[in-house]
């Protein structure tokens, strides 16, 4: 190489064309500075601002939620379905129990039940199924009849939920002695149901916001809600006319899950390790246990009663256990059960297979972000959140998306509990993969799930 | 014609080494000075009076050449003699990369004075924005919301009230309003008390704007104007407004027979994301109420789903092209806030590469003399020998 090398002069030339050497480095100075004040026609605005009422700590779950507290406190923003006053409710209100799980939300059972004497009846709308008006010397009350996706940890979720509306807090034994002391009664269906009483908790400080009856009934993949608010000697006054009511809740005929009694129960006073009972169709039954112990893959027997007794049948699935992940074997719907432990805490690990699509991965999420107290995202946010979602797949090749809500703290910030899941979309099945419990458990869990779900395989 | 450029003693001039090293020793005596300065008046005035002017005086008449001069020069002297003087020889590398690391370091100083946005965002513990307040400039804000639960979302326009000149009209087509701007004022101070005759009633019953010096930090004035509605527009009103960019709330008016809000308020930034106070930390030093440090955990929101970070002191957050620093904090009886100041700029790396270009350089330009050092000596050596 020269001194009057050449790439270099060859750019100057080009840079620099004869004669307009110096008016183009000006010109160019002279426009860098004036391009920097260019001013300033009227500016479009949109902006949102997120604003909680004070003493909150965080996003209120009634109002981010679609939540009201105190009134329709369970009731999501859904179309509206209307059903006729005193008479059995609604015409078209819902897929078949049985299907719960493949029904997309904002479906609702169809129900009846009996209207206590006083209590006036209002068709409900939305997952509300009804609203009864009550008059009081404290005001006018409401009572409210909800129906939603069953939860796989139902009362503690639920219960954590109320307590949260009514501005109470109770430490974890303390809860789960409260949910411990629920009142278990039949309905006249003999579906089971519990009752949580929380004028039992007068003791705890509150923040003026009364205090609440509430009764969960399980129909299938839907949870009916009975919820009455007030001060406690109205609550005392009408209680038995609440339990009333809950036990005269009656599905559809041709639409009670069979065995109701099982579905939807979770292990009492048990918030984190709950039954995945909401992926159980109707009909499920304890199965032999299964599996065995860590790294080991054990094979669903064709025999076995879980798998005999799912509707129009699922594959048998061999899978890999991750290394640390306790296997717990099957139970009830469960094709398989773990136990997952990090630092001390304990998440539960199951796999679930349904046939058919099992209503699709976005409803299937909206579900599981309601049940770990999520804000529900509009359409545009869902899509961008499912896009950016791993994708695994199976050893047999099929897809599967790993839902990751514990990376999520839409309106609850200082969520506790989430959801770790991966929705397989298998031949005439779908299966379910799920973690579920405190989330440092999850995050430190996603690879495992991500590979015991692209193990899974269909035994020969 | 290149060549004649290249002979014209004017451009010898500035092409020079030595314009070089006088420029550099003039921005060291001016980092220097501006840094002293300070102390005493501040930030905002030190940039000002020192970075941000052609020239100043000191003494009250001896000239300085400010910052923005001197860059100036430095850059058209790095280019000329990046044209004229330098030697483009392997050999010559690592003067090379010096030289353009310099050049770049010039560059991305003006990048950044020209195009880098600063503002801060302060949030309680729970809330959210999608939006940041700049320090030093205002508008005109007409816009309508809805809330839904605790989110609020504000749509609408906003004129720059530097742009904004008495006796003129300002408009906002969205809502085919407009009306005129009657009086302003950059800093001012507000008296309260029933509405004056002929002026419609503000949202904190501000009656008086009373125009002040402008603060020694324009991040502290608080400017108001008064606003004249003619009823001749979407805006159904006739009579003066006062708008005070001090008030805590904004004031109703009524756009077209709806209902709207008109603010005088820092200039909002949209951000990349929807920033949410969960929770804010501070530790103290053992025995003061000193902090030692503080931090924040934020919910960063991206397309409606908000996911969890931590910004501390020398922790910032950086997203697509932003820089979410914690800046302050408040404390109170009604709770905690945590203020954040947020950079856009585009440019933030070129520091970066400027350094280690010029850092590679000079090693890289002493380890070859070193070696031609070596050589020649070994030459010489053999030579005697």
């Amino acid at each position: 190489m020269t001194n009057k090398s050449t790439p270099i002069d060859a750019l100057k030339r080009v840079v620099f064309p004869a004669g307009l050497s110096v008016p183009i480095l000006l010109g160019a100075l002279a426009l860098f500075v004036a391009g920097c004040d260019s001013k300033d026609g009227p500016r479009v605005i949109h902006e949102t601002e997120i604003k909680p009422r004070m003493g909150g700590g965080g996003m209120p779950m009634d109002a981010t939620h679609g939540f009201a507290a105190g009134q329709g406190g369970d009731q999501p923003m859904m179309p509206s379905m209307g059903a006729p006053t005193g008479s059995p409710m609604g015409q078209d209100m819902g897929a078949p129990m049985g299907q719960s799980m493949g029904s997309p939300q904002g479906e609702s059972p169809e129900v009846e039940f009996d209207a206590p004497e006083g209590w006036v009846f209002v068709p409900g709308s939305g997952m509300r199924l009804a609203t009864f008006k009550i008059k009081d010397a404290e005001g006018e009350k409401e009572a409210t009849v909800v129906a939603l996706p069953s939860t796989p940890d139902a009362y503690g979720v639920n219960v954590r939920r109320w307590l949260g509306q009514l501005g109470m807090d109770l430490p974890g034994p303390r809860l789960e002695s409260f949910i411990a002391k629920r009142e278990a009664f039949s309905t006249v269906q003999k579906i089971s149901g519990a009752l949580f009483d929380f004028t039992q908790l007068q003791d705890v400080p509150d923040k003026g916001k009364g205090f609440m009856l509430a009764a969960m009934i399980d129909a299938g993949g839907r949870t009916l809600f009975v919820k009455l608010t007030g001060g406690i000697p109205f609550l005392r006054k009408n209680k038995q006319k609440f339990l009333a009511l809950s036990k005269s809740i009656r599905v559809k005929a041709g639409e009670a899950p069979d065995g109701a009694a099982s579905g939807g129960e979770a292990p009492g006073g048990d918030i984190q390790a709950g039954a995945n009972a909401t992926e159980a169709p109707a009909g499920s039954a304890s199965g032999s246990p299964m599996g065995t112990g860590m790294g080991q893959a054990p094979t669903m027997q064709a025999n076995d009663p879980a798998f005999s007794q799912v509707p129009n049948g699922v594959s048998r699935l061999t899978w890999q256990t991750p290394t640390g992940w306790k296997s717990l074997g099957a139970k009830g719907m469960r094709t398989g059960s773990f136990a997952v432990t990090y630092a001390g805490k304990t998440a539960d690990g199951s796999i679930v297979q349904l046939p058919g699509s099992a209503g699709g991965v976005e409803s299937n999420v909206r579900r599981w972000m309601e049940q770990v107290g999520l804000t529900q995202l509009d359409d545009k946010a869902m899509r961008a959140f499912l896009e950016s979602q791993q994708r695994i797949r199976t050893k047999d090749g099929f897809d599967g998306t790993l839902i990751n809500l514990a990376a999520v703290l839409n309106g609850n910030l200082t969520q506790e509990n989430s959801i770790l899941a991966v929705l397989i979309q298998g031949r005439n099945e779908t299966i379910f993969v799920k973690l579920t419990g405190p989330r440092s458990v999850l995050l430190r869990n996603v690879d495992a799930l991500a590979k015991l779900s692209s193990s899974l395989a269909v035994a020969n | 014609m290149w060549n004649s450029f290249k002979k014209n003693r004017f451009v010898k001039i500035l092409a020079s080494f030595d314009v070089t090293v006088i420029c550099l020793l003039f921005l060291m005596v001016l980092t220097f000075w501006g840094t002293l300065y300070q102390i005493d008046y501040g930030l905002y005035a030190a940039q000002q009076k020192m970075f941000r002017t052609w020239f100043f005086t000191f003494l009250g008449f001896i000239p300085f050449p400010g910052a923005k001069l001197v860059l100036w020069v430095a850059f058209i002297n790095l280019v000329l003699a990046g044209l004229f003087k330098h030697t483009y020889h392997w050999r010559k590398i690592g003067l090379l990369f010096i030289h353009y690391g310099l050049l770049i370091l010039i560059v991305s100083a003006g990048f950044t004075y020209h195009f880098a946005q600063e503002s801060s965002l302060t949030l309680a513990e729970g809330e959210a924005a999608n939006v940041s307040d700049d320090y030093h400039e205002w508008e005109i804000a007409l816009w309508r919301q809805t809330a839904k639960g605790d989110t609020v979302t504000r749509d609408g326009e906003a004129v720059s009230l530097r742009s904004a000149k008495p006796g003129e009209t300002i408009s906002f087509p969205t809502f085919s309003a407009s009306f005129a701007v009657d009086q302003k004022y950059p800093n001012c101070k507000a008296m309260v008390g029933p509405p004056k005759t002929g002026f419609l009633a503000n949202s904190f019953n501000i009656n008086e704007l009373i125009s002040q010096d402008d603060a020694s930090d324009p991040a502290e004035n608080n400017p108001g104007v008064i606003l004249e509605f003619s009823g001749k527009s979407a805006v159904n009103l006739i009579g003066k407004m006062i708008v005070y960019g001090g008030a805590p709330t904004a004031t109703p008016i009524e756009v077209d027979g709806k209902p709207a809000f008109i603010a005088v308020r820092r200039v909002k930034h949209p951000l990349p994301i929807t920033l949410q106070l969960i929770a804010f930390r501070k530790t103290e030093y053992p025995g003061t109420d000193k902090a030692r440090s503080f931090e924040s955990d934020v919910a960063l929101g991206h397309g409606g789903v908000f996911k969890k970070a931590n910004i501390s002191m020398n922790k910032p957050y950086r997203e697509a092209g932003f820089t979410f620093y914690q800046a302050s904090f408040a404390q109170s009886g009604q709770g905690q806030t945590s203020t954040f100041a947020i950079v856009k700029n585009y440019g933030r790396m070129l520091p970066y590469i400027c350094c280690l270009m010029v850092g590679g350089g000079l090693i890289l330009h002493f380890v070859m003399r070193l070696f031609q050092f070596a050589r020649r000596k070994k030459l010489g050596e053999n030579h005697a020998a």
